[in-house]
């Protein structure tokens, strides 16, 4: 991501005003099947406090500035294998939990 | 703590001292971990005593460290910008300012040590400019561990303690048979990891400074390097399995055997395989010692009577010639023996 990119990034950021909201669900892969079960889950931790969903070209650039450095504890991001280092599906793999108990204690553990 | 940090420690509150920063104002410590206990003995040392340690864990409210009570976070609520000051000691303090000021405190916030590189909420210029630079150094010190080791499975333990590298060690062997991994590299921080790699004959070790490693590892993440494994439990920042264990108990071996390497529940961990022999250095006698390692540096202290205790303890099971050894540099400045009874 060059700086151009990280500036718009910053931006729409802002622009967006996601420091009014408390919590923000990333999807860096818009065509996973969890996707549509991860933010029925969000919604229902969501409860009373705001929050929002970004998917597509949005969310990919979000993703990115956030594997540059932790820029803000209000992205939740909606993945089992990214951002890179994430090694979650090991708990799925092995048999130790179901991908419910990940949605709800692990991606949305901080809600 | 480290003595690198501590120093970092002291240099920060001996500025805030001389700037007379909490004259008139109650002190508040947040996060009650070995590093504010330190801070707290400094202030202390110094006239200073914090008003109270906050602390999120339901198990430490209540408690006290030296006649300082641990308290909710959210006391700060009775506090104001103008009465009161916040030090934060420990590695979380991006995460545990920004919950301070959801709680609604508007007062200032110290960093008192700064571990941690990863986070920093900001969207400034400046934290920009200066987290594309600090991953550029970690993409440079990442090309010139591929032109070394091009091929290889980069084993990257990225926090500088011997415990998390031991116990990414031992799984080591499992996981490459499981992956069917040929040759790989492990990368550490700084020379007391390399020797626990070593230990377990480890040919291919790259030892980083703890500010490499951090930006190495920024840059791993950053440009998705691939033919690579974070063997840690909670590193880097983008991975937070670690949140499975707020809900669900699984002891520090299965979290390695399933969660860092995604292992059967068979497989058995592996033993040191490079281990020197030990003479006993002139004093330990086989079967007659026990060897007591009171500092671990992410925990609190556990008081010296604690020690002397069990000390004493061992030493009534073996009346004869039972004796205790202590390796710490906090309250033993030099290794010493206990002899109880």
């Amino acid at each position: 991501m060059n700086q151009e990119r990280l500036n718009n990034v910053r931006l729409y950021w802002q622009k967006d005003e996601f420091d009014n909201v408390s919590f923000v669900l990333v999807f860096p892969d818009a065509g996973a099947t969890l996707n549509s079960r991860i933010r029925a889950a969000f919604e229902v931790k969501l409860g009373e406090r705001r929050g929002t969903v970004v998917e597509g070209r949005d969310a990919e650039d979000l993703f990115a500035l956030y594997s540059l450095y932790a820029f803000t504890d209000k992205l939740v991001i909606g993945s089992f294998d990214l951002p890179h280092g994430r090694k979650l599906r090991n708990l799925l793999d092995s048999g130790v939990a179901t991908e419910e108990t990940l949605i709800n204690d692990v991606i949305l553990g901080a809600m | 703590m480290e003595q690198r940090y501590k120093a970092e420690m002291i240099r920060v509150l001996d500025a805030r001292l001389a700037a007379r920063s909490f004259d008139g104002r109650a002190v508040l410590l947040f996060g009650h971990c070995n590093a504010t206990e330190e801070t707290a003995d400094y202030l202390l040392s110094r006239y200073v005593t914090p008003a109270a340690i906050l602390d999120n864990s339901t198990a430490k409210q209540g408690q006290n460290y030296r006649e300082i009570p641990i308290t909710p976070p959210e006391i700060v609520r009775n506090y104001t910008a103008e009465n009161s000051i916040v030090l934060i000691a420990t590695r979380f303090f991006a995460e545990m300012s920004a919950q301070l000021r959801r709680l609604g405190y508007d007062g200032e916030i110290v960093q008192v040590v700064e571990y941690n590189s990863f986070a920093e909420y900001s969207l400034s210029d400046d934290t920009l400019r200066r987290k594309t630079a600090r991953m550029m150094r970690g993409a440079e010190t990442l090309k010139n561990i591929r032109d070394q080791y091009p091929a290889q499975h980069l084993i990257i333990c990225p926090n500088k303690a011997l415990g998390d590298v031991y116990w990414a060690m031992v799984f080591l062997p499992a996981y490459r048979a499981k992956r069917g991994i040929g040759e790989v590299a492990v990368v550490v921080a700084e020379d007391g990891c390399r020797q626990v790699a070593e230990m377990f004959g480890a040919g291919r070790i790259v030892t980083l400074s703890p500010t490499e490693m951090d930006e190495f590892t920024q840059a791993v993440i950053y440009t998705r390097e691939d033919n690579c494994i974070f063997a840690h439990h909670d590193r880097p920042y983008t991975d937070n399995i670690i949140k499975y264990l707020d809900k669900h108990f699984m002891s520090f071996i299965d979290y390695y055997r399933f969660a860092v390497y995604c292992l059967p529940r068979e497989t058995e961990p592996a033993a040191p395989a490079n281990l020197q022999p030990f003479d006993g250095g002139g004093t330990l006698q086989k079967g007659h010692s026990v060897i007591l390692a009171p500092c671990a540096k992410s925990v609190t202290q556990m008081p010296a009577a604690f020690w002397e205790n069990l000390a004493a303890e061992w030493a009534a099971r073996d009346t004869k010639s039972a004796r205790a050894y202590t390796a710490a540099r906090r309250r033993y400045a030099e290794p010493r023996r206990c002899r109880s009874r």
